[in-house]
């Protein structure tokens, strides 16, 4: 395996979520659209052991993960509501608290760490490798529509600071990027804290708020250009929306809805990387999608 | 309901969701205009295009801005242009045909291919 630059995403399941099979999809698409780069899967024993459990995904990760590091980070109880799509909702519990230890993870010296539920459709993120900044992530990001998201996942705060998505992170291995991952781990450990200094409400521990507080951090304390704005904008499905039809590896027909039904929209997304933050739309449509990637 | 309403209700739904394939269909080339060369992260344009031309034939160093605001020295220039234009020939080729297929979508459905 190539150790110099790879992908690198994190999947334990919950007992409402299989995010190894999420997982299968975004390395497949890696795969797909940039063959020439490695893809590690970190994950836990018992997700592991669920997902060999199936035999037919197992010729699929060996197509997919170069290799597989396991990981048993301590339980914290970290509850999350999810959407599938406008009319019913769940909890479940997230474990995203030792994301920011990709850095010593990490076998690489160039690592991109996706978010399972992102999908490549193009290989624009090849471009990231050897780049400027020792780190990347994305600054904008656009609904189905073509719409901005909501405030509070534009800016921690109305009168606070911009936030920084922590779906997709570059970095290069350097003396900068480790700051920044080890602030990362700071405000992790020191959330409470945190939460009242930047002023968002809400005790759900976000990856995107810790790593845009530690990116302010970094930059003493300014927007300075620390972190490189990954080019163009973050494509989003929302967790109200819906994924009706999979028409091909990067073309997908989604619902956009809205609360008021008579606004509903059929939006055609083809040729760019998608959020799916409605994982429940991902694995409706899981062996269509297998299909198209393999 | 009125059906005035009613059908005028699905003539807007219609309306929007031409809007927004429009505006996915420039999503998707801009995308397609973005490249990396020497490390930095460059996106095609007529503009850029037209610049380096005339410095590759002026000769002399061709500095450029990169995508994050870096001014990046451009050692093979001329292999940097042919880029340039390949990018910009690809998304653009791309979007013509997007556009020619939506010109004749008279129906929702058709707008999204369905």
């Amino acid at each position: 395996m190539n150790k110099k630059k790879g992908f690198m995403m994190f999947a334990y399941n919950n007992e409402q979520i299989d995010y190894t099979r999420l997982a299968l999809i975004a390395a497949l698409a890696i795969k797909k659209y940039m063959p020439e780069y490695p893809v590690v899967l970190v994950t836990n024993q018992a997700s592991l052991d669920h997902c060999s459990q199936t035999a037919e995904n197992r010729p699929l990760m060996l197509a997919a993960w170069d290799e597989i590091i396991i990981t048993n980070p301590e339980y914290q109880k970290n509850t999350r509501q999810h959407n599938d799509g406008a009319y019913y909702s769940f909890n479940a519990q997230f474990t995203n608290t030792n994301k920011h230890d990709i850095y010593n993870i990490s076998p690489f010296e160039e690592t991109i760490l996706i978010d399972t539920d992102y999908i490549c459709g193009n290989a624009n993120l090849a471009n990231l490798f050897g780049g400027q900044h020792d780190v990347y992530m994305y600054r904008n990001a656009k609904n189905l529509r073509g719409e901005e998201p909501y405030l509070n996942e534009r800016w921690l705060h109305s009168t606070g600071i911009r936030m920084w998505w922590s779906t997709v992170v570059y970095w290069r291995k350097s003396e900068e990027s480790k700051h920044f991952f080890n602030i990362w781990a700071v405000v992790k450990e020191n959330w409470e804290y945190y939460r009242f200094l930047y002023k968002f409400p809400g005790t759900l521990y976000r990856t995107d708020y810790a790593a845009s507080i530690a990116a302010h951090l970094c930059d003493g304390w300014r927007d300075g250009g620390f972190i490189g704005t990954i080019p163009g904008f973050m494509r989003y499905q929302d967790q109200c929306d819906d994924l009706i039809k999979v028409c091909g590896a990067n073309r997908w027909i989604m619902l956009s809805n809205l609360p008021e039904e008579w606004k509903n929209l059929v939006v055609e997304i083809a040729n760019e990387d998608v959020h799916m933050m409605n994982k429940r739309s991902i694995e409706r449509h899981y062996d269509a999608i297998i299909k198209e990637l393999e | 309901m009125d059906t005035r309403l009613t059908d005028a209700l699905a003539f807007a739904n219609y309306r929007l969701t031409l809007q927004v394939q429009r505006q996915n269909i420039i999503a998707r080339t801009e995308a397609a205009l973005v490249f990396s060369f020497q490390g930095a992260i460059f996106k095609s344009s007529t503009n850029l295009i037209a610049f380096v031309d005339t410095k590759v034939k002026l000769g002399g160093k061709l500095y450029v801005e990169d995508q994050s605001g870096n001014v990046v020295t451009i050692t093979d220039t001329s292999h940097f242009l042919s880029l340039l234009i390949e990018h910009y020939d690809a998304a653009m080729a791309l979007r013509q045909e997007e556009q020619q297929k939506l010109k004749s979508s008279r129906t929702t459905a058709k707008i999204v291919g369905l």
